[in-house]
């Protein structure tokens, strides 16, 4: 063996050559963020666990028209109402069944009144299907916890703006009456 | 049970009515019981079962941004190495027999995650040839929604996951 | 070629067959009686100015109620010589439902013929393998029908491998341990 292949045996010269890239990300700093520990913010927008608005005064903005379970593709929305004092309506059960819905949206870009909305928190995995069939107390909690004060206010002015004036209905409609925007 | 040499003031003691223990047993069976725990969680190692687009979460959330390795977690192929079942993706009828009988080949203690929709309830798609969520023949553990559900969604449903064989007891042996 | 020209070379050829020529969004089709099918598809193969030589696509069409006769086979021509297209759809009544294959035109139309069998149960003669390439083979019916139900839970008519595998989840469930 001459002089040269002996030294290039002994150092890897070759060998280091090729795996020189290898090598040089050892030393460089990993790009995995720590889970449970370093968390990252969802980008706005996000389309996550399901929430119904509450108007200043804590009730709900939703009537009952069924628009949002109407256009559901995989119908998981379930609307049940009653008449009211007044002839007004009543919503007494509002059900989501979070497992089969697919995140798309339409629901909030489908109702005129802004009553429902899709908030950015999506970590709610659970041990059972009851668990995760969202009732109206749910979804009002949802309301509370996840999109109080600015992020509530500022949802619609940034996303969808499907209140009713927007669509110029007329002003003294009487399903506008008593449900401005507040 | 009989009268043994266990009965009598360093013997069997009756905790509750019918149910006899031998006193001091429990500080070594929580002991074991969270030792045994432990390193269930920590080694949860899953058999790959990517059907659709959910997959794609899972390889993401085992590559490199959101590494799965640091949990223990390594993707065995086969079931017989492998203690839960992530069914990630739509199951069709054609494939739910294929789904139980590598379910069955899985020794216990086995667990099993339904990611994303479509593994939990069918999500869109109620058609001729779609199960309408794996639960229908296969025992659910943890339910992870999202269609599909964000790499930290599902690191939070194994998390929980984790939770739950943290609070196992008495899983071990064969007197369960 | 223009799609048009193409349209009045066919109803050149074969006169007794074409029902209807159709034109919209700049996609023209030809409607035609299945009888000489392998005749008009081979001339449009053959012919040195037309020489559509890339099958496309292959696809059956349900139109249950709406026209007579009631199914439809289409084939999407595509000539990478020339960069024409032209649609052909050929009429398959329901009572004689069966169509000559286009296997030994283009190759490619194997797959296509056996998905058309397996959704609308349109056999195609001289086809080497029919049987069933999406649906479970022992699976009875042909989805893509109309008159096929649309849910998942099919009842009486559900798969016999499906109702199996609960009769056995059901009897096994005595054996595990939760």
């Amino acid at each position: 063996m001459t002089f040269n292949e002996l030294t290039k045996r002994i150092f890897m010269t070759e060998i280091l050559k090729g795996m020189a890239l290898t090598l040089k990300t050892m030393f460089t700093k990993p790009v995995t963020r720590q889970y449970p520990e370093e968390k990252r913010e969802a980008l706005p927008g996000f389309r996550g666990l399901h929430a119904l608005v509450r108007k200043s005064d804590s009730s709900l903005r939703c009537v009952g028209c069924g628009l949002c379970a109407a256009i559901c593709p995989s119908r998981c929305i379930s609307i049940y109402t009653s008449e009211g004092v007044d002839h007004t309506k009543v919503v007494d059960r509002y059900e989501v069944e979070v497992l089969k819905c697919l995140f798309c949206g339409f629901c909030v870009e489908a109702c005129p009144f802004g009553a429902v909305v899709l908030t950015e928190h999506f970590e709610y995995s659970d041990y059972s299907r009851e668990a995760l069939f969202m009732t109206k107390e749910k979804l009002l909690n949802n309301w509370d916890k996840f999109m109080a004060g600015k992020k509530g206010e500022q949802y619609f002015e940034k996303y969808w703006r499907p209140l009713a004036e927007d669509f110029g209905t007329p002003e003294n409609q009487p399903v506008l009456k008593n449900r401005r925007a507040d | 049970m009989s009268s043994t040499i266990l009965d009598g003031p360093a013997g069997l003691v009756e905790v509750e009515e019918g149910v006899k223990i031998i006193p001091g047993a429990n500080a070594i069976i929580t002991s074991l019981d969270k030792v045994v725990n432990w390193s269930r969680e920590s080694s949860l190692w899953p058999m790959t079962f990517g059907l659709a687009c959910c997959a794609i979460e899972m390889m993401t959330t085992g590559s490199s941004h959101y590494d799965l390795d640091r949990f223990g977690i390594i993707f065995r192929a086969s079931p017989r190495q492998a203690d839960c079942l992530i069914i990630a993706g739509t199951v069709t009828k054609k494939m739910a027999p294929v789904v139980r009988r590598v379910f069955d080949q899985m020794p216990e203690p086995r667990y099993v995650i339904a990611m994303g929709s479509c593994a939990c309830s069918g999500n869109i798609y109620d058609t001729y040839s779609t199960v309408l969520g794996c639960d229908k023949f296969l025992p659910v553990d943890v339910y992870i929604p999202g269609c599909p559900p964000r790499p930290e969604a599902f690191m939070d449903g194994l998390v929980k996951l984790q939770e739950k064989i943290r609070g196992e007891h008495m899983k071990w042996g064969a007197w369960r | 070629m223009e799609p048009k020209e193409i349209a009045e070379r066919i109803k050149e050829s074969f006169p007794a067959d074409v029902r209807e020529i159709a034109f919209f969004a700049g996609q023209t089709s030809v409607t035609v009686g299945k009888d000489s099918i392998k005749d008009i598809l081979r001339f449009l193969h053959d012919t040195p100015e037309l020489y559509f030589d890339y099958l496309a696509d292959l696809c059956g069409v349900d139109y249950l109620g709406k026209k007579e006769p009631r199914f439809e086979v289409v084939y999407n021509l595509y000539s990478i010589r020339h960069r024409h297209f032209i649609r052909i759809r050929a009429e398959v009544p329901a009572e004689d439902c069966s169509i000559e294959s286009a296997v030994d035109i283009w190759a490619g139309a194997n797959w296509h013929e056996r998905e058309c069998f397996d959704l609308f149960g349109i056999t195609f003669k001289g086809h080497p393998d029919m049987r069933r390439i999406l649906m479970p083979e022992d699976w009875e019916g042909h989805p893509l029908r109309k008159d096929y139900p649309l849910k998942s839970d099919l009842g009486s008519m559900e798969w016999r491998g499906y109702t199996e595998l609960l009769k056995t989840v059901e009897k096994n469930s005595q054996y595990e341990v939760r």
